[in-house]
């Protein structure tokens, strides 16, 4: 299946063919779960969002009509479910607000990057989701405009706006870290 | 806050997953995936059930005004939600299999039936909805809207009626599809528009798997005066072209492996005499039929052909791949009958053990002496297809019951049929070959015997054989299964040589250029002839072999490179006396079937084996020309334009020689109905 292009394994995969599905999503896995830890900070959860991502893409893939590519489809898809993921853990951390949050953390999974870009990833997680998603793949992700309003599914003026808003937003947030 | 500033997140590092994670994922998903696809199915049987009146209208409704209600389809499936999504694709599939009858293809989704097993994303599911009985329960539109995220999100649900909200809701579970059918199972095939995309129809047909690989190009006898190959003895191209062209399709190029067409055929060269020397070289030169410029240079070895008496004791496991993709009636109904042919040519001391694989490889029956017939063909009997391939695993139980039983003095032979379908376990191709070459130390011989189409391998089968010493059969039909296993059974069981590598040396004083015709895939570098640690092909009891060469005899015009402006001219150097006569020397080298270390034959090829007219060339010097020709045609034809399909027919027809078998005459037809394919 190496060489097939993704548009022929969707293709075949919508057509019930599980060895080309396989191929198509254990080609995307890496950058799935790549997407998902920037978007969860977190070992553990990025790898239940990036699985969770697989059973959703699995059970979803027979209606992905390829308006985008398959990958940025994906990321849409992953952004929904690591808002989900984190509106749990929001909920979970609000009970468990007395227990130990840092528990929540695996420090040794953690990766260690020099405090502005620290700063700077938890301030992009804090945005409203849909400037954060925006943000995650434009800026990180390298997806034009256009492609990530099509894995969104909201029209690219939107994308553009919430890319604006989020940086002003992350431009107050950040000075108010620092000052 | 630029844009700059936020190139930084780009690099971040990411640590990477953990150990098994991917795995776990990808179970998931496939289990997932079978289950969407389960709903489909059964989806698809109901609506089968209803009869044809409906199928009439699937594909009945034409191109025109199509597209305008799928859309309507599309946009209303975003507001039903995931669940209903998988069914209403049902259609479009039901029509890919009533109107092109794509067999095989996509057919596992429908063997397969889903797992009574918890799958990981059951369990993970109900974790998670026991989390959220802890926790407050989220609203119901975030489901929803999770569910469309599902979709093409692009699309806004635009109805969102109560009744298509509340099954969005649903979670993406089998309670919903009955709802789900009731509402879209009637409606959705008047809408069906025709046929599907035809790209997605030539991705249905053509899944099997061939490496590409270009045509050996023309070297310079002056510059380049040594070519160096292993023999390769296998035959699927042929059977493989045969079935394509049977089927109404021209072969892919990629499928055509010159070497291998050729070789199907037996000839009839010179038998060596005694065992240890277990071959003799033949070789004619000859004018070529589709270049009265240059000439062909045959080179021909046959195996010695033991004795049925002295033959030694096999000790042989067959390796049956069981899994889902092997039940179309190509595939495991005619590997049972061929393993059958088979037992007839074994003596009773042999013994015969059963492996298959599938979800999990298991041995179905321990070795077996060949003289209990009856159990083994029970045990060959009650194989069923069902499950995925986990080929590795199989590979690597095939391999240790044929160490355990060991002989010695015997052939050890593991005989592989499948379609080349690894999905499961060690399923990258490098993976496999590893396991592969480490096996071959243990001095087990390994057939490759492939069945079926639609995802056959070829692929991968080729590097199996070629690294595991061995040779490569595509099984297409009972009558194919009856050349290699009964007719030729000695060839395909007994090996006689085995790294069998050829180098020709060119005469530049006689030769200008070369080209060898084939073996694309077998190529040596000039220093691994004498280097016994590389691999090369066997030669069966009695199996004939052929080597064609063309060359441009020095000073013809039929010259295509041409003298370089800053090098010497390109002159005869002079050559002495006694080797002038000489185009080329041919050496050899082998070892024998249980030695490590390679022997020589070396001869030279001249004047003395040339024939001055194409008609005084023997019968299986000019069939393999034509055979030759045929695989280059369907090659693309770079060096035989000149050359037609009837005179290619005409030349072999001329050539056909005794024929017992009528394998010759088959392929006159072939070339009939490659004439008849190909575009004019």
């Amino acid at each position: 299946m190496n060489g097939v292009s993704d548009e022929a394994l969707v293709a075949l995969a919508k057509a019930g063919d599980r060895r080309a599905f396989e191929a198509l999503v254990s080609r995307h896995y890496a950058a799935i779960h790549r997407f998902s830890w920037r978007l969860c900070g977190e070992a553990a959860e990025a790898e239940d969002v990036a699985q969770e991502t697989l059973i959703r893409v699995a059970r979803g893939i027979s209606g992905f009509e390829g308006r985008s590519a398959f990958r940025s489809w994906a990321f849409g898809v992953a952004a929904n479910c690591a808002k989900d993921a984190i509106r749990a853990r929001r909920r979970r951390a609000r009970t468990l607000e007395a227990a130990a949050v840092a528990a929540l953390v695996e420090p040794a999974c953690a990766v260690e990057h020099d405090d502005g870009e620290a700063g700077l990833w938890d301030a992009v997680r804090d945005l409203p989701d849909g400037q954060r998603e925006a943000v995650m793949l434009v800026h990180v992700e390298g997806l034009s405009h256009g492609e990530a309003a099509r894995a969104l599914g909201c029209a690219e003026a939107t994308v553009s706006w919430r890319l604006f808003a989020a940086r002003r937003r992350l431009k107050s947030h950040l000075s108010r870290a620092s000052a | 806050m630029t844009e700059r500033d936020l190139e930084k997140l780009k690099r971040t590092q990411v640590p990477a997953p953990s150990d098994g994670a991917k795995a776990r994922a990808l179970s998931a998903a496939m289990d997932a995936f079978e289950e969407a696809q389960a709903e489909k199915t059964s989806a698809d049987a109901d609506r089968r059930l209803k009869g044809n009146r409906e199928a009439g209208r699937l594909t009945s409704t034409g191109p025109i005004g199509g597209l305008g209600p799928w859309r309507a389809i599309m946009q209303n499936r975003i507001a039903i939600g995931g669940a209903a999504a998988c069914l209403l694709a049902v259609p479009l599939t039901a029509a890919l299999y009533s109107q092109y009858g794509v067999p095989g293809a996509g057919v596992e989704g429908r063997v397969e039936a889903p797992t009574g097993d918890r799958s990981v994303a059951q369990i993970d599911a109900e974790k998670r909805d026991a989390q959220d009985a802890v926790a407050p329960k989220p609203k119901l539109e975030d489901k929803a809207k999770a569910g469309a995220g599902l979709v093409e999100p692009q699309l806004a649900p635009p109805v969102a009626s109560a009744p298509a909200e509340s099954l969005a809701a649903q979670p993406l579970t089998r309670e919903a599809a009955p709802v789900a059918r009731g509402r879209v199972g009637v409606a959705a095939p008047s809408f069906m528009p025709a046929p599907p995309p035809a790209d997605m129809r030539q991705a249905e047909e053509d899944r099997d798997r061939f490496a590409a690989k270009d045509q050996n190009g023309v070297k310079i006898a002056a510059t380049d005066p040594v070519s160096t190959f292993s023999i390769d003895a296998d035959t699927a191209s042929y059977s493989w072209t045969r079935r394509s062209l049977m089927q109404g399709r021209l072969p892919s190029p990629d499928a055509v492996r010159i070497e291998e067409l050729i070789n199907y055929f037996p000839y009839d060269y010179a038998r060596p005499e005694r065992a240890d020397t277990p071959f003799r070289p033949t070789a004619t030169v000859m004018p070529t039929p589709w270049n009265r410029d240059t000439k062909l240079i045959r080179i021909g070895i046959r195996g010695f052909e033991a004795a049925p008496a002295v033959r030694p004791k096999a000790n042989l496991v067959f390796l049956v791949d069981v899994s889902g993709s092997m039940s179309s009636a190509d595939k495991l109904p005619l590997v049972k009958a061929s393993l059958k042919l088979l037992l007839d040519q074994l003596r009773p001391d042999d013994s015969v053990a059963l492996v298959t694989y599938a979800g999990t490889s298991g041995v179905a029956m321990q070795p077996t002496k060949a003289s209990d017939r009856e159990a083994i063909s029970a045990a060959i009997d009650s194989l069923g297809a069902g499950g995925s391939t986990a080929g590795a695993a199989g590979i690597e139980e095939a391999y240790r019951l044929a160490r355990k039983n060991f002989d010695p003095k015997g052939v050890n032979r593991v005989m592989i049929a499948t379609d080349g379908d690894f999905n499961v376990g060690t399923s990258d191709d490098d993976g496999l070959q590893r396991l592969i070459e480490t096996e071959r130390q243990s001095g087990v011989f390994l057939s490759v015997l492939g069945f079926g189409q639609g995802n056959y391998n070829d692929a991968l089968m080729q590097r199996l054989a070629q690294n595991g010493n061995g040779t490569a059969a595509y099984i297409d039909q009972l009558e194919e299964a009856q050349k290699v296993l009964s007719e030729e059974a000695t060839a395909t069981l007994f090996p006689i040589a085995k790294d069998v590598k050829i180098q020709v040396e060119f005469n530049p004083a006689a030769v200008s250029e070369y080209r060898l015709i084939g073996y694309e895939t077998r190529m040596l570098a000039r220093e691994d002839f004498r280097n016994d640690k590389v691999d090369a092909g066997e030669v069966g009891s009695g199996a004939t072999v052929t080597a064609l060469y063309e060359i441009v005899p020095v000073g013809s015009p039929a010259r295509l490179t041409e003298d370089l402006r800053y090098g010497a001219p390109q002159a005869p150097a002079a050559p002495t006396a006694a080797k002038a006569d000489e185009y080329a020397f041919l050496k050899m080298r082998y070892k024998l079937p249980s030695e490590d270390v390679s022997r020589e034959l070396s001869q030279p090829i001249g004047r003395a084996q040339e024939e001055a007219s194409l008609a005084a060339a023997p019968d299986d010097a000019r069939f393999a020309a034509a055979v030759a020709a045929f695989g280059q045609k369907l090659k693309g034809g770079k060096y035989v334009s000149t050359m037609g399909w009837d005179e290619i027919a005409a030349l072999a027809n001329g050539a056909k020689g005794e024929d017992r078998w009528g394998y010759r005459a088959g392929f006159v037809r072939l070339v009939g109905l490659a004439k008849a394919l190909s575009p004019r």
